[in-house]
């Protein structure tokens, strides 16, 4: 049964710092950058912003998770002076970004506020990046860490080997995605490789990070803040731009047998009871999307989602992404703004920014044609998902 | 308990993810399912393997007990296990 709060919540508009790799700028004011630019795309002041959510957290082992200096956590939009009386907040703890926005979209289902900002601030450190350093292994770390097996993009590549073993799949074909996915960001002014071209060959000669993930399946890590405001559809119509309405938005998680490393057991049942629920509240089908945004942390990911969401059957997403399909002009298009992969690691808000330029049509150079809608899949369906559909009309 | 099992996957490791392991850069780490019970698994790196050898899902592997520092400890490592298919 469709959702009763269907297209009754929007984003209404989206904001960019400027995307970098190490900044000589602090992250506090990427996030102003990116509030003020959000309120701006709808024709608001920060002083009109009731509403704060955030998945804050830094994603590696040596982060030190100071506020404004690697982690912008709801504390520091309280304390900045131009936000207005804030009568609902709220920190998505273990979350994903699409937690985030789905606790704004409750707030303002509930009328806890009238416009929520919701934000994503990443930051990169002096130095290698997430490298850590061990005297001792406790907890489940003694299982793992003895063996120097200790990086989410080691569980990320042990997964996938399992899974390109099992479907007879070659790690070469993958290029089809990070190929796709820079052409996208060339035509992105808000992407770290907006004026780098990526080749067959260049992706052929990367260096091995993990194997079989090569440097070009690893999204690349920013300094940088996406915001976005939300409000209720009819506020949002009032605006600037035209808005992008929520037709559903879910979470998922999986029961992990095996909690050390990621299994991929089974990640098509596994996010079964969140793409159920998605098809079911929007009334929509695999088909009747126009767009995906299919989070790529790790590349891996999105042949995942492709998989778990039925756009394609069990194994067949590395067959799903060559020839074209999911380029621009495509039967689906993917990743239209570049991706984790070439706009830089925003955790999934990059994903999102990039349904909502689409849906309003300002997307300039990799606009899509009647993107009514557009389906965001975030995480992964091995570990935990998130997952939202924005639509043209409520 | 046998000590045997098969490679369920695997990762060679290029870049440094945690200091005390650049100096043996780059090494491999095994998910092995145990002999004992499907879906029962270890990590382990696997030892004694030259890089560039042929892995594949459900190659035999098995146990050995390598001293770690002081004090008698040991620390379980798998190997090929060249007496099985």
């Amino acid at each position: 049964m469709t959702w009763e709060h269907k297209g009754k919540i929007a984003v209404a508009g989206v904001g960019f710092s400027p995307i970098e790799r190490r900044s000589n700028q602090p992250l506090g004011r990427h996030a102003l950058t990116a509030a003020h630019a959000a309120v701006d795309d709808c024709g608001l002041k920060l002083s009109d912003i009731d509403g704060l959510a955030t998945y804050p957290q830094a994603p590696h082992l040596a982060a030190v998770n100071r506020d404004g200096e690697d982690v912008i956590t709801v504390e520091m939009f309280l304390n900045e002076p131009q936000i207005g009386a804030v009568s609902w907040y709220s920190e998505a703890g273990n979350g994903l970004v699409v937690t985030a926005v789905r606790d704004a979209v409750n707030a303002l289902l509930a009328g806890a506020c009238t416009y929520a900002l919701v934000w994503r601030a990443m930051y990169v450190p002096p130095g290698a990046y997430g490298v850590a350093n061990a005297s001792a292994a406790l907890g489940d770390a003694q299982f793992t860490l003895p063996y120097g097996c200790v990086s989410p993009i080691q569980w990320h590549a042990i997964a996938y080997r399992n899974y390109l073993e099992k479907h007879g799949l070659k790690r070469e074909s993958l290029a089809a995605l990070a190929l796709n996915s820079r052409l996208n960001a060339n035509r992105n002014e808000h992407a770290i490789f907006t004026d780098r071209t990526l080749t067959h060959e260049d992706y052929m000669d990367a260096r091995m990070i993990s194997d079989p993930l090569c440097l070009f399946d690893c999204d690349v890590p920013v300094t940088a803040c996406v915001a976005m405001v939300l409000t209720t559809s009819e506020r949002a119509r009032n605006l600037k731009h035209d808005p992008a309405y929520v037709a559903a938005i879910g979470q998922q998680t999986t029961n992990r047998e095996n909690r050390l490393h990621y299994m991929l057991h089974d990640h098509i049942f596994s996010g079964r009871p969140l793409v159920d629920q998605l098809w079911s509240d929007s009334g929509l089908q695999p088909q009747d999307i126009a767009v995906a945004q299919l989070y790529d942390g790790f590349a891996p990911s999105a042949l995942y989602w492709l998989e778990a969401a039925g756009f394609c059957g069990r194994g067949e997403a590395m067959d799903f992404i060559q020839d074209g399909r999911i380029a621009l002009d495509g039967d689906l298009p993917v990743n239209t703004f570049g991706g984790s992969l070439s706009q830089g690691r925003l955790h999934g808000m990059g994903h999102i920014a990039e349904a909502v330029l689409q849906i309003s049509g300002r997307a300039g150079p990799r606009q899509v044609k009647n993107p009514n809608a557009i389906a965001v899949f975030d995480g992964s369906p091995m570990l935990r998902g998130g997952a939202m559909i924005l639509t043209q009309d409520p | 308990m046998s000590g045997k099992g098969r490679i369920w996957s695997w990762t060679t490791t290029h870049r440094s993810v945690i200091t005390n392991f650049d100096q043996v850069l780059p090494y491999t780490c095994i998910v092995v399912e145990l002999e004992e019970q499907a879906g029962l698994f270890l990590v382990s790196d696997l030892v004694g393997r030259e890089l560039g050898a042929e892995l594949k899902v459900g190659l035999p592997v098995s146990v050995f007990f390598a001293p770690l520092g002081e004090k008698g400890k040991v620390l379980p490592q798998f190997k090929l296990d060249q007496d099985r298919e």
